[in-house]
């Protein structure tokens, strides 16, 4: 992470852009809502400093977690609020569950599968920015505290370092959808990126 | 996370958005010394960087151990509480296979045990998060979560 130059930030940030451009393409085609997927953060995050990115420790969230296969290891996790959760499957399955806590497997399998299309997108353009192979799992679903949905993946870094080299996307749609995008590849995988991005120039 | 801290009485001390990590609080009735521990790993690897001591489920027992007798407290009164080890995401568990969260409680446990600090209480595994405010002035422990009523340890 170290080894990581503002340059190379800055070219990891535009390959950011390309899988926000697709993941954004994704959930639009998906749901009919005018989301926007915005590039925040490219950078390395203390482990402690995580939870706050997706709203603070406590902050009610549903989590959906993809594990990354392929040339480069990583977790890519999409955290949304209840309320952009509910309005999401409300735009797959009309009109929709009245709880995240009620909603029957037909919805929580559309929310799965939500995760599973725009992370396919992001890390599609990813892989096509970096040139190597990036294979996501079927996504794992929970809905809990912001904290206690991401720490298990802050663990499996923990053996590495105490920070995350982190990539953020914020999704937006006006004022009553949001959530985050976070990929964080796993450090063995680093200095591969670090070697794709140094070979090609930005996209 | 990774973090730890030792504190006097009257002082609350408190985790949020515990998942598969556990914590760990300590308390020493007799000066009402309280510690807690925030960990993640059993313990370090050898040949990988080391991090804070509350990382660590074997350093953090010791660096708690070690602020609480630092600042006058006495081993043999020291009891201790678990908190956390939750399995968050994916279907439950099977037995043949220890998860994060189970790996993380087996190696606080037998930490505790080690040292011979008696355990006073737990609140572990399941599949949700919790927040945990530890009262140094009265040891107990305040675990509260999403998807279940408050309880105390």
């Amino acid at each position: 992470m170290d080894s990581f130059t503002a340059r190379d930030l800055e070219a990891l940030r535009a390959v950011s852009l390309a899988g926000a451009r697709a993941a954004q393409q994704a959930l639009r085609q998906m749901t009919a809502l005018p989301v926007e997927l915005e590039v925040r953060r490219v950078q390395p995050v203390a482990f402690a400093d995580v939870p706050a990115i997706l709203g603070g420790p406590e902050a009610p969230v549903v989590g959906l977690h993809i594990k990354v296969y392929g040339d480069l290891r990583a977790n890519v996790l999409l955290a949304l609020p209840l309320p952009s959760a509910l309005r999401m499957v409300a735009a797959l399955f009309p009109p929709g569950p009245e709880s995240i806590e009620a909603m029957n497997d037909l919805e929580i399998s559309g929310l799965t599968e939500l995760g599973n299309v725009v992370s396919c997108a992001y890390l599609g353009a990813l892989s096509t920015a970096l040139h190597k192979s990036l294979i996501p799992s079927v996504p794992a679903f929970a809905n809990d505290m912001a904290g206690a949905v991401v720490d298990v993946l802050l663990i499996e870094m923990g053996m590495h370092g105490d920070s995350a080299m982190v990539l953020q996307s914020e999704i937006r749609a006006g004022d009553d959808l949001g959530g985050h995008l976070l990929l964080m590849p796993d450090p063995s995988s680093l200095p591969g990126i670090l070697a794709a991005l140094r070979e090609s120039p930005a996209p | 996370m990774g973090e730890y801290a030792v504190r006097r009485a009257p002082a609350r001390m408190a985790i949020f958005g515990l998942g598969s990590c556990v914590a760990v609080f300590t308390w020493e009735p007799g000066m009402k010394i309280g510690a807690l521990a925030h960990v993640l790993l059993p313990a370090p690897l050898p040949d990988q960087p080391r991090g804070p001591a509350g990382k660590y489920a074997d350093t953090a027992i010791a660096a708690i151990l070690g602020g609480t007798l630092e600042i006058g407290g006495r081993r043999e009164r020291m009891v201790a509480k678990v908190v956390g080890g939750a399995h968050m995401f994916g279907p439950s568990p099977t037995p043949d296979r220890e998860t994060l969260g189970e790996r993380n409680l087996r190696a606080v446990l037998e930490g505790l045990r080690r040292e011979g600090i008696e355990l006073a209480g737990m609140d572990i595994g399941g599949s949700y998060g919790r927040t945990l405010v530890a009262d140094t002035s009265s040891g107990i422990v305040r675990i509260t979560s999403l998807k279940r009523e408050p309880k105390e340890i």
